[in-house]
């Protein structure tokens, strides 16, 4: 039992595990891995093997079949069910056909035969290797996705929850306000002064204070509103109106010109401005998360493309189309919470919905349809606002 | 003098503070919590004083002003917000509005000054010109 651990930059970034009971044979496999990946860790049968899974976290395993002590198989069975994150290699000098069958039902990456063809064996952790990788990209991006959905969702949330709140303090500020100014400041500056202290038991400055507390009070929780609020990047009680041009523009630089480089966006020369009847952030997170779903549909074909294009008539839209994979099944559902349009890099399924409630709520409307390239086309047409042409 | 004044809130408790701070000013108040209702309202006849929520729950209070100027070309607006910001005053100014408080109101005396200046220059006008809407 051996394990090799050097630092080298060159190396790849994966952790093996090689399985052989013929020790020359494991000590040349090992050796030229330990030459080219990060971690080789060898075991000299499925007993020894088991121990060292117990132990440490591999990406892949290269194992013969026939050895003494728990065999290839047993082995594979062991991984399948308990370390199904590890890709497994069979290696056989007996190469037949049951063997093989015996090992694709144990999930095998690949089946190899021997004598080992170090190259193949080379050739075939790098498949693994890129998929491992891949997987990491995907897991990265759904995180990114997930994050940016709660904070959306949040968002909206804490504006919401604030308004409520702000609402029921205008009352109490303002109803202290009148109170004092109206009431109590003319009373204290009278006559009647020390015949109301005498009639109430209370001085009218007790009271006056009491009322100051109050509105303390009340100014501490507008404090909150409002710093919570610009936490939030929520807007209260402004005018709902933005630049759909403008706003998705944004968008797209936020993205940056890596990830937009296959997008192509297509307006209308001249035309009235785009003014449409929404928050400015409304129509960033609706572009945000149309865009950012087309890039992930585009992910995995081979000539990506995206159109963003812009009504050319009276009323604002907004068509963002794919050539992607975007799932079309549940067309009439994926604007529900929790469907999710992408096949192989789940999403939460939150983003459409987010679409949705939001084109809902100022008025709009969005759908999806299949477009002839086999992606998807989503089309948010927005109210317009006034001030188009102005 | 005595104006009629039409407060549009959807927050009930706040339209009820504001009409309890202008009865005693003299003047006849009146509240709506929508903006198809101060619509309704206005159509049966115009306020020439109108304070105006920008939040309502059916609208946009700002596209409401044209309207009610529209009843009433001399119609004094006065805008209530949560929060503002240079854009938002100025965008309602441009559109017709006398003034802009925001909520919670640090300075009720400001706004019932500016209701009386208000009434004051619809009672100026209203002996100028005959026709005075009603």
């Amino acid at each position: 039992m051996r394990i090799t651990e050097e630092p080298k930059t060159t190396r790849h970034p994966l952790s093996i595990l090689v399985v052989e009971d013929d020790e020359p044979v494991r000590r040349s496999l090992a050796g030229f891995l330990s030459d080219r990946y990060e971690t080789v860790v060898e075991a000299a049968n499925g007993k020894e093997a088991f121990d060292w899974l117990c132990q440490r976290t591999f990406d892949a395993a290269i194992t013969d079949i026939r050895m003494p002590h728990l065999d290839g198989i047993g082995l594979l069975k062991e991984i399948h069910k308990n370390y199904p994150a590890v890709e497994t290699i069979v290696v056989t000098g007996y190469a037949d056909i049951d063997t093989a069958i015996e090992a694709s039902r144990h999930r095998a990456f690949d089946y190899i035969r021997k004598p080992y063809d170090l190259i193949q064996v080379d050739a075939t952790l790098r498949k693994i290797l890129a998929k491992k990788q891949a997987a990491e990209q995907t897991e990265r991006e759904r995180m990114r996705i997930v994050a940016r959905d709660r904070f959306l969702a949040l968002g909206a949330l804490t504006t919401s929850i604030m308004h409520e709140i702000n609402n029921p303090n205008a009352v109490i500020f303002g109803g202290v306000e009148l109170i004092r100014n109206r009431f109590l400041a003319p009373l204290a500056a009278s006559e009647l002064q020390n015949e109301i202290d005498a009639v109430a038991g209370y001085s009218l400055a007790q009271v006056t204070r009491s009322l100051q507390a109050v509105k303390k009070a009340s100014e501490r929780i507008d404090d909150l509103v409002r710093r919570v609020s610009s936490i939030a990047g929520g807007q209260l009680n402004v005018p709902r109106v933005a630049d759909l041009r403008e706003n998705v523009d944004a968008v797209l630089l936020s993205l940056g010109s890596e990830r937009t480089k296959n997008i192509l966006v297509v307006s209308p020369t001249s035309g009235p401005a785009s003014m449409v009847k929404a928050y400015p952030e409304e129509v960033r997170q609706v572009a945000s998360i149309l865009i950012e779903n087309a890039l992930e549909a585009v992910a995995d074909v081979p000539d990506p493309s995206i159109r963003v294009e812009f009504g050319t008539d009276e009323c604002g839209t907004l068509a963002i189309e794919d050539n992607g994979l975007g799932d079309l099944k549940p067309l009439d559902r994926i604007f529900d919470p929790f469907v999710t349009t992408k096949r192989d890099r789940p999403g939460r399924g939150l983003g459409l919905f987010i679409v949705r409630q939001i084109m809902d709520q100022l008025g709009g409307a969005v759908h999806a349809e299949p477009v002839s390239t086999g992606g998807l086309r989503f089309t948010a047409v927005w109210p317009v606002s006034p001030e188009t042409g102005a | 003098m005595k104006e009629r004044i039409l407060i549009v809130d959807d927050e009930k408790d706040l339209t009820e503070l504001l009409a309890a701070m202008l009865e005693p000013l003299g003047h006849e108040i009146h509240c709506a919590h929508s903006a198809k209702d101060a619509l309704a309202m206005t159509e049966i006849r115009p306020y020439p004083i109108i304070l105006l929520d920008i939040r309502l729950p059916d609208g946009d209070g700002t596209e409401l002003i044209p309207k009610f100027k529209s009843f009433n070309p001399f119609a004094q607006i006065i805008m209530m917000t949560a929060y503002t910001s240079m854009e938002n005053v100025v965008y309602c100014l441009e559109r017709g509005a006398l003034d802009y408080f925001t909520k919670p109101f640090r300075d009720t005396e400001a706004i019932m000054a500016t209701i009386q200046n208000a009434a004051e220059r619809i009672a100026r006008w209203r002996k100028a010109i005959p026709m005075f809407p009603r």
